[in-house]
């Protein structure tokens, strides 16, 4: 049953990497793709530069999602408060570049930093919190945040507020890194691509794997003698700063900084849909589900507000039937025949959600040859 | 100025509203175990039932019946099917009750509009205190729901099926071992707590206007309440929605600019110096 351990057996094939190489090597190739494969794009250069531009907002998803996933999907720490962290490296980067005015680059990078900060300032109150506790308190942190910025109205103090937007701050004149949309694309690509490395890496390092303990039994982890309050820090300034990362390019990509875009609560229920999406806990998951949430965002333009309906539908249906492990009972009931269309599978459904809630005596007494039973078992022990 | 005794009325009325947005919510958590993030929602839908129904020429009466009714049906069907299949992982549930609460938003949004509507008054009619104008409204939904919350205690504390909902938020596997049959309560419990989302969402539509994604709001007055209160403690929740309540009306009436970010703050201080909320968790 892959669906209950997702990242350890899938990742460890080595066809994956190849396959990633391909991916990102296809990626690389888009700007010059797409017009080959829509001859509309290569007439009409603003069209071709505004798919660039839906493609740089994926890539600042996935950096945002991924991040989301190393506190959420790895650490089992679920945040509601990702916007906060993406509009740290927001404001600071659009603060800096209207009054130093530095490279770009290093900017972008303070701008990861001071929510790297922020990551670690949410995370030491959120040591001594568990579960819902700590959702709140980074859903109550993003919150006030906001409306710290909003009461602070930053873009009074700059010349190049938005007048009448509350806390705006424009700093398109003084932002931008290139004026051609594909290089644009190819430095939010390299920093998409770089920060999936990295998190790559940390996720599949001693540190992952500390994450991953604290996230099944934080009790037994720190049991185990791992320092639990060490790595949730740590997990959060790593979030924090790539979710920074992502929000200080974003200001690169757009030019202004506002509490209702950047600190919008919107932004962390979409990262929390996109990691689900592409599945929790792999890192490389949200990367596609980035892509495929904005390209349908795009694509289906025309549905209006049905879109989103569609997409986080989508989000639930993964989560319910993908991590809840629904898909697998609902193979399991159907036994090894499972392409043929037996009498049960019609009745197979409402029977796997009327079972009682979590009894694996009754799961294990009606399917003996589920594979997920024993694995089931233990947790259910620890629970009670 | 008669400045004390506006923030005092004031402060009554928006904690006896927050205290009934967090009330079902807390039960839910306190019984059954679950945090349900779509309960804003509940009370969002619950709304624009009402609209629907005054839509077709219904009265008012009947249309906030519908709306009541019609949320303690939707509210156990959710559970049925939504969340029971994944009931054993929290962070599942956590997480789809979340997504559910944003679909439930564009659905809304979809069938009417993402605009704010606003529901009539349940009652007309303004009262002045010391150049305050106070609407009959609210104080009849401060009424209503101290009269609520006096029959719920009165319901858990000395009826037999309050009994066993009191004995299954202390012990689940207990309750179920002497007798209580757990599952027909539990569904009971969420048709309870659709229905008393449904009454919250009447009032904020009557006092505010109600628009789909107005639910987050009310989800988080009343995840802040509920977890300031301490999880799953009923008492705990009344008294974190009096101190909500009135450090909010104290702000605004001293300095409107920072509102809102108060009750914040003192939420987040609150949370890092006592983590398991005011009354942890204690039995309803």
């Amino acid at each position: 049953m892959s669906a209950h351990t997702p990242q350890r057996s899938r990742t460890r094939k080595p066809g994956l990497l190849g396959l990633l190489v391909v991916f990102f090597a296809l990626l690389a190739a888009l700007p010059y793709l797409l017009p080959l494969l829509f001859p509309s794009l290569q007439q009409n250069p603003f069209l071709l530069s505004k798919w660039l531009g839906v493609l740089i907002t994926a890539n600042l998803l996935a950096i945002l999602a991924m991040s989301w996933d190393l506190l959420g999907g790895y650490a089992g720490q679920i945040s509601f408060g990702h916007s906060l962290f993406f509009g740290l490296g927001a404001f600071t980067a659009a603060i800096l570049s209207l009054s130093v005015g530095w490279n770009p680059w290093v900017i972008i990078g303070l701008g990861a930093l001071v929510a790297a900060v922020g990551g670690l300032l949410v995370a030491a109150p959120a040591l001594r919190l568990h579960g819902p506790y700590l959702s709140l308190m980074t859903l109550v942190a993003a919150l006030a945040f906001d409306r710290f910025v909003r009461w602070l109205k930053p873009a009074d103090r700059f010349d190049l507020g938005i007048p009448g937007a509350e806390g705006t701050i424009l700093c398109s004149l003084k932002c931008f890194l290139s004026f051609s949309a594909v290089t644009k694309y190819y430095y939010a690509l390299a920093l998409m691509v770089g920060s999936f490395l990295v998190l790559w890496a940390i996720a599949r390092s001693r540190i992952g794997l500390a994450l991953e303990a604290i996230r099944d039994d934080e009790e037994a982890a720190q049991a185990a003698g791992i320092n639990t309050a060490k790595f949730k820090a740590l997990a959060f300034a790593i979030s924090g700063f790539f979710a920074g990362l992502s929000g200080a390019f974003y200001v690169y990509h757009i030019g202004s900084a506002g509490p209702s875009d950047v600190l919008n609560l919107q932004r962390s229920v979409e990262a929390i849909a996109t990691a689900v999406l592409g599945g929790m806990g792999t890192i490389i998951g949200p990367i596609f589900g980035a892509y495929f949430f904005k390209l349908f965002e795009e694509i289906f333009r025309p549905l209006g507000e049905l879109r989103f309906g569609v997409l986080f539908t989508l989000a639930l249906l993964t989560l319910l039937l993908v991590q809840g492990g629904l898909l697998a009972r609902l193979r399991a009931r159907l036994g090894p025949g499972r392409t043929a269309p037996s009498p049960t599978a019609s009745s197979a459904p409402t029977a796997a959600q009327q079972r009682p809630p979590g009894g694996p005596t009754a799961t294990s007494a009606s399917t003996p040859t589920q594979t997920q039973t024993p694995r089931q078992e233990p947790t259910e022990a620890a629970k009670r | 100025m008669g400045g004390i005794i506006e923030v005092l009325l004031l402060g009554f009325l928006i904690s006896s509203l927050y205290a009934l947005i967090a009330l079902g919510f807390t039960m839910i958590f306190g019984v059954a175990g679950v945090l349900n993030l779509a309960h804003g929602a509940f009370a969002m839908v619950g709304a624009y039932l009402a609209i629907w129904a005054l839509g077709w020429g219904w009265s008012l009466p009947a249309a906030a019946l519908f709306a009541v009714g019609g949320m303690a049906v939707l509210a156990p069907l959710v559970y049925l099917l939504l969340i029971r299949p994944v009931e054993d992982r929290p962070v599942i549930v956590f997480l789809g009750t979340l997504l559910f609460a944003v679909v439930l938003e564009q659905i809304i949004g979809l069938l009417f509009s993402f605009n704010s509507r606003i529901l009539p008054p349940l009652v007309d009619g303004i009262l002045v205190v010391g150049g305050t104008r106070i609407p009959y409204n609210r104080l009849a939904a401060s009424a209503i729901a101290l009269l609520i919350i006096g029959a719920l205690w009165l319901f858990v504390n000395r009826t037999r099926a309050g009994k066993a909902i009191l004995a299954l938020s202390m012990e689940r596997r207990g309750a179920a071992l002497v007798g209580i049959p757990t599952r027909n309560i539990i569904l009971w419990v969420w048709a309870l707590s659709g229905a008393l989302a449904a009454i919250a969402g009447l009032f904020v539509g009557s006092f505010f206007g109600i628009s789909p994604l107005e639910e987050r709001l009310l989800l988080t007055i009343a995840f802040s309440t509920v977890v300031l209160g301490g999880l799953g403690s009923i008492p705990g929740s009344l008294w974190a929605a009096l101190i909500i309540g009135f450090s909010e009306t104290i702000v605004q009436q001293f300095a409107p600019e920072a509102r809102g970010l108060a009750s914040l703050v003192l939420l987040m201080f609150v949370l890092t110096f006592r983590p398991q909320g005011l009354l942890g968790r204690a039995a309803a």
